[in-house]
């Protein structure tokens, strides 16, 4: 069974909470976008236990925000895998905001007691 | 009531619509998605209360129109029934002879509500980066301050 | 009959593959994104056929490499057949990113064998 429309619209809306938390310096809201054992592979750290993906999640907050386009969702019921741009953003010493790096997340999640979540997140960084 | 895909998908769209308005200095656009009792809050502009005062802080600005791109991502919105709530990051894009670059980002932070109209925004508050608490350790900033510093 | 929610994310997901094909110089996943007979109109250059597409983007300089990426997507639509209208900016992603182009993609779309495709793509670049 394909994904439905309801699927598609709740992994949007999980990789957008993902970028919040992260943004955010939410560690555990960080950690509960992931599946249990997930794991995440950053450009600058990889975490696979809860206490490494609230960690992981914590260290940013207030340093940068994400920001996402171009989403290529595929999967069925409760399996799926997607493709993500992805760029960060900071504020310079004048306070205008600088672009600080880009890359692609390749994603594969599971729908896990109905809802979907992460079970391997890696950023394919282009610089 | 629980919120629709189809009222996830018209609010994505609501929001769309306002940032096109803004960026072609469209006045009508931009009332087309406000309530005429709405609020708009921005940490650099301070408030204005209702729709015919929300645009015309717009015209004011419409010298600006095609100079400015909104940009927006990582939509979350929350909500049951008519109402609803939308949290959306915002980058602004400069134009100037020909260069762009990236000027101030910040949160829109809503309230929208649905009527015979369909879905408009009764509430929007904008806290630019940087004058939000804790973002990149700076303090929170009072309301007027000049958002481009 | 208006479209219907999964016509309007088919079509996101369109512009997001039309995005990862280009960017990553694959011609057939590119020309894909097309009718057969699709026009993609760019700020330099017309591109016209599936034949004309493969070679654009064969030839294309990849020295540099850039994303594409999109923001306020607003389709209409009635049946088989759609317009759209989408914010764009490329970034070159050689180093930090920075912007290279900004402007908006006018669109028009038809559903061919269940799948939605561009007939015509029009760049139009600010400034």
């Amino acid at each position: 069974m394909p994904l439905s429309v309801d699927d598609r619209l709740e992994i949007l809306e999980l990789m957008a909470r993902y970028n919040h938390c992260a943004d955010g310096g939410d560690g555990e809201g960080f950690a509960d976008t992931f599946a249990e054992g997930g794991l995440f592979e950053g450009s600058m750290r990889t975490a696979r236990t809860r206490e490494e993906l609230v960690q992981a999640g914590a260290g940013g907050g207030g340093l940068w925000k994400h920001w996402l386009s171009s989403p290529i969702i595929e999967g069925d019921a409760d399996h799926a895998t997607a493709k993500v741009y992805l760029v960060r953003t900071g504020l310079g010493d004048d306070g205008a905001v600088e672009l600080i790096a880009s890359g692609t997340y390749h994603d594969t999640l599971a729908r896990i007691g109905g809802e979907w979540r992460f079970t391997h997140r890696k950023v394919h960084p282009d610089q | 009531m629980p919120l629709s895909c189809d009222d996830r998908l018209d609010i994505l769209e609501v929001a769309a619509r306002y940032c096109r308005a803004l960026d072609r200095g469209d006045a009508e656009g931009l009332e087309a998605v406000f309530t005429e009792d709405a609020v708009w809050e921005s940490s650099a502009r301070g408030r204005r209360r209702g729709r015919a005062a929300i645009v015309d802080e717009f015209r004011a600005r419409a010298a600006r129109a095609h100079t400015r791109k909104h940009w927006t991502s990582n939509p979350v919105i929350e909500g049951d029934g008519d109402e609803a709530s939308l949290t959306l990051d915002l980058l602004v894009l400069h134009l100037d002879d020909g260069d762009v670059r990236p000027g101030t980002s910040g949160v829109y932070e809503d309230r929208l509500r649905r009527d015979a109209a369909g879905w408009r925004i009764a509430y929007r508050k904008i806290t630019v980066d940087g004058q939000r608490a804790g973002f990149r350790g700076a303090p929170a900033q009072p309301a007027g301050k000049d958002a481009t510093r | 009959m208006p479209l219907s929610l999964e016509d309007q994310l088919d079509i996101m997901e369109l512009m997001a593959r039309y995005n990862h094909a280009i960017d990553s110089s694959q011609p057939e996943a590119w020309a894909d994104t097309f009718t057969e007979d699709g026009v993609f109109e760019g700020s330099a250059m017309t591109v016209r056929g599936r034949e004309e597409m493969l070679a654009f983007v064969r030839n294309r300089d990849q020295s540099n490499p850039i994303r594409h990426w999109n923001n306020n997507i607003l389709i209409d639509g009635d049946g088989d057949e759609a317009t759209a209208k989408v914010y764009l900016v490329t970034f070159d992603v050689t180093g930090p990113p920075q912007v290279r182009v900004s402007g908006m993609y006018h669109d028009t779309l038809k559903r061919v064998d269940g799948q939605w495709k561009f007939t015509h793509r029009k760049v139009q670049a600010d400034g």
